[in-house]
């Protein structure tokens, strides 16, 4: 199969029929293709990458206004397809040893034979089905995949790939990374969502000058191993395309001919996948990468190497929205470069009142071990760059409050559980999660609320500001009853528990983050 | 400004009542002289008492409550609207006018008469200074988690509403 001429991406049209597309079907318009449809959460994630990344690498616009005419009118189908097919030779799924097959190891003839579930991130290892630990899929659910499954597979693991054992490298952009796409909000064709994420050539990221290079494909070569005598992979020595296409793991699928119906997608096919090999020391990115569609902490002193964002236990809440959308001071999180480009540049391109969000999707990861899988939409606003500064600015004031306040909360609700609060540890950040839940849609509603009084007015927003403080007072006073007075109150030390309330507001009203939002004038009546 | 929840009585005939013992000294002494609150229930005063509710008071389940009410009530000198009743308990001095072990005997007492008997000790320590209405509703609730169980959502629990004001007074 080839996953450049072939049709194998799993899609639905317009009219709501489902179907298989090859690549370049993305740009015909005649009943066009809206969505992907993945038999996967992550599959999916992955095959938007792909096809982000085949554009990005064939077909990347010079500027900033080729962009935006391509992205109101694609172009024609043809032309794609022929831009495509020029990588079509780095695109066969399955070929023999020696001749390049997609995302595959161009050399391997020996290694450890896996069964194709293992192909999987949330397959447990060998560990995990000893410890009993499976519960997110069972073993032996899987046991032969169609091609087209198998190739998502593929890329799903190679761009996300957790630590898996010794040698066995973990992603570009380390293990389980978060990313982030642009996505109108309403109706719209693949062709938007795809070219929303596309970076103009100034980004440094112009389509490739030849076609067929291992610097960009680094399975057209032997594979650049990373033991004792190999090597890492830095930034510099290779093409920066390759951050689409990254190959930490060492893996040839095996074809087997014959009638098969795929453990994922129920299609029946002539031929399966049911096992690979692979073996360990493949590249390893080092340095500092920072792939385009994921965010990353940047550390102010450049000390330490850009660290990309992960997902999160309890995942994704507004407190992320500064780091995924712009950037968080605070913390120094940086939106995806396809994100900070998008509010430089393109913003101003498009219609203001289409809007968009920030699609954020990631494992949840525990070491090798996948918790979870989650995705969260966030808005996006059109805001021009001197604007974006500005909400920028405040938005970080209203995080800022919403993180001291949710720390306060968690701090106050132990000492009114426990005597010795310090000497108690314990996961309590499901109180986080409840506290910021509680204050989301007030978040938002601030925010878009920052955005209008940013288009006239450059001066703080005092009235929003008092209206987030007693938004976190209120949610302080609901969130801290109900987690501190969740037990039999009679058996309780109320006595405690009111001191510890009492002292939550007390630490509430003379934060100096809270002073920043705080009412000039104390309201006449306290509902301490 | 509080709502108490007064079963659907009237807080003005509820003050009206009580402000009318002042000229009826008789019905006043007929509420004072028993000992259990059930003495109460064949008294005239508390047909008086009753006939200026709603309905819903007269109800067997709801009697004894009513009882409870208006023989507190009948002790109280003075409705002092200015805070809460728990809040009076804790008083505005450094040391609690109610100690901190009574306030807690009086929420954990294990029967009506106790309760009763307490709360004329609280209303003494008070001097009779009380606020008419916030001692009514959690007379009412007292009751209603004796013989229901404490309310699901603990926040609205009696035991917490106190703690909140006394401690935090
Ligand atoms: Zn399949």
């Amino acid at each position: 199969m080839n996953l450049i001429e072939d049709p194998w991406i799993p899609a639905i049209r317009a009219d709501g029929r489902q179907c298989r597309i090859a690549p370049w079907q993305i740009a015909e318009t005649d009943n066009p293709v809206v969505e992907l449809a993945a038999p996967r959460a992550d599959f999916q994630g992955a095959l938007y990458q792909f096809l982000i990344g085949l554009l990005q690498t064939a077909t990347a616009p010079e500027d900033s206004e080729q962009w935006s005419d391509l992205y109101h009118e694609p172009p024609l189908a043809d032309k794609l397809a022929s831009a495509f097919g020029a990588f079509a030779p780095a695109f066969e799924l399955f070929s023999e040893v020696g001749k390049p097959a997609f995302l595959q190891d161009l050399t391997l003839q020996e290694g450890e034979a896996k069964g194709i579930a293992g192909l999987l991130i949330d397959a447990p290892g060998g560990k995990t089905v000893k410890d009993n630990l499976d519960f997110f899929i069972k073993s032996g659910q899987v046991e032969q995949l169609c091609p087209s499954c198998a190739a998502q597979a593929l890329f799903t693991l190679q761009t996300n790939a957790p630590s898996g054992g010794v040698g066995h490298r973990v992603g570009l952009r380390g293990g389980g990374p978060l990313t982030t796409l642009l996505k109108p909000a309403g109706a719209s064709t693949l062709w938007q969502k795809l070219w929303l994420n596309v970076l103009d050539s100034s980004n440094g990221l112009q389509s490739a000058n030849t076609v067929l290079s291992a610097d960009i494909f680094s399975w057209l070569a032997p594979t650049r191993v990373s033991d004792k005598t190999g090597q890492a992979t830095f930034p510099e020595e290779v093409a920066p395309l390759q951050m689409y296409w990254g190959m930490p793991r060492r893996i040839r699928l095996e074809k087997q001919p014959g009638f098969c119906q795929c453990s994922l997608c129920g299609g029946e096919t002539e031929s399966s996948v049911s096992h690979f090999i692979t073996r360990n020391y493949g590249t390893n990115y080092d340095g500092a990468w920072l792939h385009p569609l994921t965010p990353y902490r940047i550390d102010p002193k450049k000390e330490q190497l850009p660290l990309s964002l992960k997902g999160q236990k309890g995942g994704l809440n507004y407190r992320h929205w500064l780091g995924l959308v712009l950037r968080d001071d605070e913390n120094g999180d940086q939106a995806a470069k396809v994100v900070r480009d998008f509010q430089a540049t393109k913003s101003a391109l498009l219609d203001a009142a289409q809007p968009l969000q920030l699609w954020c999707f990631g494992y949840d990861m525990d070491n090798m071990k996948a918790r979870c899988w989650y995705e969260h939409t966030l808005p996006v606003m059109q805001l021009g760059a001197s604007q974006a500064e500005l909400v920028q600015q405040w938005a970080q004031v209203l995080v800022n409050c919403a993180r001291e306040s949710a720390q306060l909360l968690r701090q106050h609700i132990k000492q009114a559980w426990y005597r010795r609060p310090k000497d108690v540890g314990g996961d309590i950040t499901f109180i986080d999660a409840a506290f910021y839940q509680a204050t989301t849609g007030d978040f938002y509603k601030a925010l878009a609320a920052l955005a209008r009084h940013s288009q006239n007015d450059t001066s703080p927003p005092q009235a929003l500001y008092e209206g987030w403080f007693h938004t976190l007072k209120r949610a302080l006073e609901t969130q801290f009853d109900q987690s501190a007075l969740n037990a039999t109150p009679e058996a309780m030390d109320l006595k405690r528990v009111m001191a510890a309330r009492a002292a939550l507001f007390k630490n509430f009203h003379s934060s100096k983050q809270i002073k920043q939002i705080k009412p000039a004038k104390r309201p006449l009546k306290e509902t301490a | 400004m509080t709502e108490h929840n007064l079963h659907g009585a009237s807080p003005a005939a509820l003050r009206h009542w009580h402000s009318a013992l002042d000229g009826q000294r008789g019905m006043r002494a007929q509420l004072r002289r028993i000992d259990r609150p059930e003495d109460v229930l064949l008294s005239e005063a508390f047909a008086a008492f009753l006939a200026r509710l709603p309905e819903s008071w007269r109800h067997e389940r709801h009697l004894m409550a009513s009882a409870l009410v208006a023989s507190a009530l009948a002790w109280v000198q003075h409705d002092e609207q200015t805070s809460s009743f728990a809040k009076q308990l804790k008083g505005k001095e450094e040391r609690p006018l109610m100690s901190d072990m009574r306030f807690k005997q009086l929420l954990k007492s294990r029967t009506p008469e106790e309760f009763y008997r307490r709360l004329l000790r609280a209303i003494r320590l008070l001097k009779g200074q009380v606020n008419v209405l916030s001692l009514t509703a959690d007379i009412l609730q007292w009751y209603q988690e004796f013989t229901q169980g404490p309310e699901r959502n603990p926040v609205n629990r009696l035991a917490v509403k106190w703690a909140r004001d006394y401690y935090a007074a």
